[in-house]
């Protein structure tokens, strides 16, 4: 029972990151018509993103009573992670997508591969193609204070890093674990820490104590985010002009421009909200499953576009339903298969896809767009 | 206030458009009639940088429009009620009156003027809140009327307002364009229904396979024999 409910909370945050990605997808579809392949690497640079903004020191060192630094520190990451991956949208929908417009759906498709190609390259080129932990929250002990805390363990690691200059002259930062779950800090560690110096010569002043989330925390954030996401959105899409103006965009082009409604700005602001939460998902994904690389885009993006389509694509409530039904099915039926069946994990959802196709095309939540124009 | 000039207008080889000048004064009902196929909602639709010219010019407000693009049309005041109504479906009675104050910034006045909509049109105050979708042929167009009014029109363009609806209707609607008329909005109509646009005009212009073939003021057009022939069925 308690390993159920233990399967059904990993399938539930796994399906909220799809359901993160699949929003856009959908949105996106239902404005344009287009399957925006590149929405996968929209994903990964907000992942990256969020990577950067967490590693940066600076929070921690502020001084805000715990878990202050934690919280303000994630929160400044995901809106990091979500701008960048609505900036990058914005401009992938202007420089490729926005040309095409009234070219054919294929000549718009190929076109979305080779974007999502291309920004997983350059990605590589950007970021290299290793992969990364992703940074815990943490929060920073000045040296002054350690003397207080001699003698402890700590439910995370505590670290310093610093800078060395290598033999080719380059710069990297390493990480000198000092204490642990089962490894108190000692006096030496600290006395001994006095004495280092950066590559520049300043010396190091402190040390960080990771302080991770627990493994339920996680998952609660991950719905939560979720929830208020999906609700904003609902406001966004039902009760905002823009709203409105996307909903008539995407049902009558012209009838909009008849409306005064500049479609290629509704357009643009659908790529960006979309983008938005894939960026969102982005960094919960490096939290959850704590690596990331260029490539990270590629399955969640395609499982996502998966849940878009068994959700009926289009439809909002359908990528949020199709997510969380793709994760929760994902994790739970090879949790109950045979372990020699493990393997088959990415099989689930293409079955399911193949089960939707045939039984109901339109997907979940989807309508026959009859009448539609 | 609008004067098209000498248009000609393509689709690809179809020459729909052959030269067509009309004028628009301030305040005036101007119908525009014609069989089907003239070329009537061409003009419309070139009117609002839809279908552009690629001869001629439309002038509005003194300004030559070629410049603006079909929203910024809108923004001055230039509001094409089109053919076949489209209404959005998926947006609810309100909403399509609400999007058709789009552009508007005096937000504080919108739900009063759909407040005043309502008062026009009953049944739509009854469905505020069904899907536009839902909505009778007639309802459909007493909405598609009410949401170009939400536009705050200075020049409305209405293009067969009247067509396949039941008697009752057309005479609501017809009522409806004088209602607008006399709250100061110049009026472009066109018609199929020629007996009843005629009688509202102020003057008309009749249309033959893209070009104007007669004009005058309404009630001359009305008494002559060809018009009666061709368009009024006597
Ligand atoms: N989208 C289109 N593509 C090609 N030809 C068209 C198109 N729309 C209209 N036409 C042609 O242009 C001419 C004028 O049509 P239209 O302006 O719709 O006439 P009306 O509104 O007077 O019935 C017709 O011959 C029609 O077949
Ligand atoms: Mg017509």
């Amino acid at each position: 029972m308690e390993y159920l409910l233990d399967q059904l909370l990993n399938g539930l945050s796994l399906g909220c990151i799809y359901a993160f990605i699949a929003l856009g997808y959908t949105m996106v579809y239902g404005i344009i018509k287009l399957i925006n392949f590149a929405h996968g690497e929209f994903f990964m640079v907000g992942a990256f993103a969020g990577y950067f903004v967490l590693s940066a020191a600076g929070i921690e060192a502020i001084g805000l009573p715990e878990p202050l630094p934690m919280i303000l520190a994630f929160g400044i990451a995901m809106l990091a992670a979500a701008l960048s991956s609505g900036v990058l949208a914005v401009i992938v929908e202007r420089l490729a997508y926005r040309p095409l417009m009234g070219s054919s759906r294929i000549a718009a498709l190929l076109t979305a591969l080779g974007v999502s190609l291309f920004l997983q390259n350059v990605g590589i080129q950007v970021f290299s193609a290793e992969q990364r932990g992703y940074p815990e929250a943490r929060r920073y002990i000045d040296l002054d204070d350690a003397a207080d805390y001699v003698g402890q363990t700590f439910p995370g690691l505590a670290y310093a890093t610093f800078t060395v200059t290598s033999p080719t002259g380059k710069d990297s930062e390493v990480r000198e674990i000092l204490a642990g779950p089962d490894k108190a800090l000692t006096a030496d560690a600290v006395a001994e820490l006095k004495y280092k110096k950066d590559a520049d010569g300043e010396p190091v002043g402190g040390f960080y104590v990771s302080s991770p989330f627990s493994h339920t925390a996680k998952t609660l954030i991950v719905i939560v985010s979720l929830a208020l996401s999906f609700g904003l959105l609902w406001l966004l899409v039902h009760r905002t002009q823009f709203g409105r103006a996307m909903r008539a965009v995407s049902y009558n082009p012209e009838a909009a421009k008849l409306m005064g409604i500049q479609s290629t700005r509704v357009i643009s602001m659908t790529f960006f909200v979309g983008a938005f939460l894939a960026g969102i998902g982005g960094i919960i994904w490096g939290m959850r499953y704590g690596k990331i690389e260029p490539f990270m885009g590629f399955m969640p993006g395609l499982k996502a576009f998966i849940a878009a389509v068994i959700g009926g694509i289009g439809s909002i409530p359908g990528a949020v339903f199709g997510g969380i039904l793709l994760g929760v099915l994902e994790v739970l039926i090879p949790a109950y298969l045979p372990s020699e069946y493990s393997g088959y994990k990415d099989a689930v959802a293409f079955i399911a896809l193949i089960a939707i196709l045939l039984y109901r095309p339109q997907g979940l939540f989807g309508r026959f767009e009859g009448e539609k124009v | 206030m609008l004067e098209v000039k000498d248009i000609h207008v393509y689709y690809d080889a179809i020459h729909a458009l052959k030269g067509v000048s009309l004028e628009v004064r301030e305040g005036e009902i101007v119908t525009l009639i014609g069989a089907n196929g003239a070329g009537k909602t061409t003009t419309l639709r070139a009117i609002m940088g839809l279908n552009p010219p690629r001869e001629g010019a439309v002038v509005y407000a003194g300004q030559d429009v070629a410049k603006l693009d079909t929203p910024g049309r809108v923004g001055a005041g230039l509001i094409l009620c089109p053919e076949g109504r489209q209404i959005f479906a998926n947006l609810t009675v309100h909403e399509n009156l609400r999007i058709g104050a789009f552009l508007r910034r005096d937000v504080a006045r919108i739900e009063r003027d759909i407040d005043e909509v309502y008062g026009f049109f009953p049944r739509l105050r009854e469905r505020d809140k069904q899907l536009g979708g839902t909505l009778s042929g007639g309802e459909q167009q007493m909405l598609a009327m009410g949401r170009a009014m939400l536009s705050s029109p200075k020049m409305l363009l209405l293009d067969e307002p009247s067509m396949g609806l039941a008697p009752l209707f057309v005479k609501q609607i017809f009522e409806m364009i004088e209602t607008i008329r006399s709250r100061g909005t110049t009026i472009l109509l066109v018609e199929q229904n020629a007996h009843a646009a005629l009688k509202i005009a102020d003057r008309a212009y009749v249309m033959e396979t893209g070009v104007i073939t007669l004009s005058g003021p309404a009630a001359e057009l009305a008494a002559n024999p060809e018009v009666r022939d061709a368009y009024l069925g006597v």
